[in-house]
């Protein structure tokens, strides 16, 4: 007689990743679904949120138009945030570093108003990664020498850079034009990047996806990406094999927080075109769903922001048919669970004994 | 400074600090079980919200109470499953339930935002106790939730450090093979201790939004969850030092409104920031700490976030 057993699967057979991943998404529509309808919608309406949710945002061309525009940020913010985990340094931090990018971006336009454009943006761009940087590296740093949890440094970072952002709108910051409204002046238009015409998709897209092919040869090709996959995979292996481990966590959370700052900069310069307290919108923590779902493929993540992206998006959309915008973060959490769920169908194979 | 104004200022600092406490004992149960949650500021505002739901909805802030602690409990359960069942990272999974957590308590709370609660609680003046200087204010004229927290860490205490129950408890987080050739259920036993711990979240949270802001805003719980999660390692995993702890935040947290009730102003984002300033400090601080101490002297559960699997034992 024939008889099966369940087995671990040693290697990732990506045909086996991407139908986990399509089936998670779909059992993260159906528990939506579910939900929707428990809290009092009812059917036609449910469905008309879904519709709107993933099909109007990713199936129509200017629905997926929009889509790109939004996913810029977190396509910054996850590949920010993969590198990091590609280490294991849970960085959830993004959403403060790319605050202080944008702080950055935001507060250089503001200080050379007639500086050349190119030399500005490159100014801007620099500040934004620098700060960022920074920002990270409080965390990173307590975290190389006194293995401090870095998850709970960087949220606490978050907090505190919000709260920063704040100060200076109400403060120091304060557009004196604004009708004693607390926001701050809008930058010179020198320092507003360019959009593709016809569309909200900005240049930041472009950084975006050099990024990705960077960041993807570095890891391959290189000694020091080679080193930070090491240290990810087993840490004493690398200490036992001369890696710096301290100094490649403070630098890799350091650079995690540089891309995350360009998002920042990004979203000052292509989108808002000043500082405001809510610049970020929980981009840094759907950032981290992103680089998880994308399996730390630097292309997965860019294609599963442009998912996020509609998704948010689309919550902008069902905001004006009276469902609560908090529906698209919902669902986040959602599709987060349902991977980790699923994921345990692609880690094992059945297999014939006897 | 007269009496009155310490005594408000003690009674403040308790208030702000319980919320904190009844989560920070819950993930304790949680974490000495050798399950790292790090989903509580999920589990508290999803019980800060289904609290106010089911106090508006029932006009009675005890079933709003109640669901809030089944709420909690099956996030919790929902944690085990995934990374117990499902073997998936406790990382991970904690930050899911966080970020699920706030969409869905804001996506449920959006009706409720600002309304006020039917029958809501009053807090209970302790005869004759309560009307002492200072100590009168400071402990004997609270909401109930807060004197049950004054009850729960002596109780979690003994639990823990005194029953066979609690042998059995921290066996599993300790060293769950041991635990398992020992006869005791390991995988159960970490399946109820995540739903307790969620439970205490629950409770935490609807104690801030039924008791403590007395109504739904959004993102009502701002960070607390997290602030919990730094306590507990603050707090070296003991009951009594929780309570240290949490009253230490509560005080950060009311020092910014108090300091403006007798005159001095910063800015209030400043004020507002303390808490969290505070806890990066205290976690590093503990971090330098534990690496001077060594590393045997560290009180974490051993198998802390490890996820335990009998076929390679």
């Amino acid at each position: 007689m024939k008889q099966y057993r369940i087995e671990k699967r040693m290697d990732g057979d990506m045909g086996n990743i991407v139908l986990a991943r399509v089936l998670a998404i779909l059992l993260a529509v159906a528990v939506t679904y579910f939900l929707l309808l428990v809290s009092g919608y009812d059917v036609e309406k449910s469905l008309k949120v879904l519709h709107t949710l993933f099909v109007k945002t990713l199936f129509t061309q200017k629905g997926l138009l929009s889509s790109i525009a939004r996913s810029i940020p977190i396509m910054l913010c996850a590949l920010g945030v993969t590198i990091a985990f590609r280490m294991k340094l849970w960085n959830i931090g993004a959403e403060g570093q790319m605050a202080m990018g944008a702080v950055a971006g935001a507060g250089i336009a503001m200080a050379f108003p007639d500086m050349p454009r190119i030399p500005l943006i490159l100014l801007m761009l620099f500040g934004g990664m620098l700060l960022g940087m920074l920002v990270a590296m409080l965390a990173g740093i307590p975290k190389a020498y006194w293995n401090v949890n870095e998850t709970i440094l960087t949220l606490m970072l978050n907090y505190i850079v919000l709260l920063f952002i704040r100060y200076l709108e109400v403060g120091p910051w304060k557009d004196p034009n604004a009708g004693g409204f607390s926001i701050t002046p809008e930058i010179t238009k020198t320092a507003w990047f360019s959009m593709i015409a016809g569309t909200r998709i900005h240049a930041g897209i472009f950084i975006a996806i050099a990024i990705a092919i960077i960041y993807y040869f570095v890891m391959k090709k290189t000694k020091w990406g080679f080193e930070v996959r090491v240290i990810g995979d087993n840490p004493a292996a690398a200490q036992y094999a001369g890696i710096n481990v301290k100094k490649n966590i403070i630098w890799v959370m350091g650079i995690s927080g540089a891309i995350a700052g360009l998002a920042g900069v990004s979203e000052v310069a292509g989108v808002v075109h000043r500082l405001e307290s809510g610049i970020t919108g929980g981009y840094g923590f759907t950032a981290v769903i992103i680089a998880w779902i994308a399996r730390l493929n630097p292309f997965s993540a860019v294609g599963m922001s442009v998912f996020m992206g509609a998704l948010i998006y689309g919550g902008t959309i069902v905001q004006t048919q009276g469902v609560p915008f908090a529906v698209g973060q919902m669902i986040q959490g959602i599709i987060l669970f349902c991977v980790l769920g699923v994921d345990l169908v692609s880690r094992y194979k059945i297999v014939k004994v006897g | 400074m007269t009496a009155t104004f310490i005594g408000l200022t003690l009674h403040a600092m308790i208030a702000a600090g319980t919320g904190l406490l009844i989560a920070c004992i819950g993930e304790i149960f949680t974490q000495k079980a050798g399950i790292l949650n790090l989903g509580i500021e999920g589990m508290m505002i999803i019980g800060a919200a289904i609290g106010i739901i089911g106090a508006v909805e029932f006009e009675s802030v005890m079933i709003g109470v109640l669901l809030a602690i089944i709420a909690g409990a099956l996030m919790g359960l929902l944690h085990a499953f995934i990374t117990i069942t499902c073997k998936a990272s406790q990382v991970v999974s904690g930050l899911a339930l966080t970020i699920f957590g706030v969409g869905l308590a804001n996506f449920l709370g959006s009706d409720y935002v600002g309304l006020a609660i039917p029958n809501a609680a009053e807090p209970i003046l302790i005869p004759v106790l309560s009307t002492i200087p200072v100590l009168g204010p400071m402990l004997f004229s609270h909401h109930l939730l807060v004197y049950l927290s004054f009850l729960l860490v002596p109780l979690a205490w003994f639990y823990v450090s005194k029953t066979r129950m609690g042998i059995s408890l921290r066996a599993v987080g300790e060293n769950p093979a041991a635990a398992d050739s020992a006869g005791i259920r390991v995988v159960p036993l970490r399946f109820v201790y995540t739903a307790v711990g969620g439970a205490l979240a629950g409770l935490g949270g609807a104690y801030l939004s039924l008791n403590y802001y007395n109504t739904w805003i959004n993102t009502l719980t701002s960070g607390q969850g997290w602030i919990v999660v730094a306590l507990v390692i603050f707090s070296k995993w003991s009951p009594v030092r929780a309570m240290v702890g949490s009253y230490l935040f509560g005080f950060v947290m009311i020092l910014g409104l108090r300091l403006q009730a007798i005159g001095i102003s910063v800015p209030s984002s400043f004020f507002s920031m303390l808490p969290y300033i505070v806890t990066f400090l205290v976690l590093v601080i503990s971090g330098i700490k534990a690496k001077q101490g060594g590393k045997h002297k560290t009180e974490e559960p051993q198998a802390l976030g490890v996820y335990y699997d009998r076929e390679s034992r």
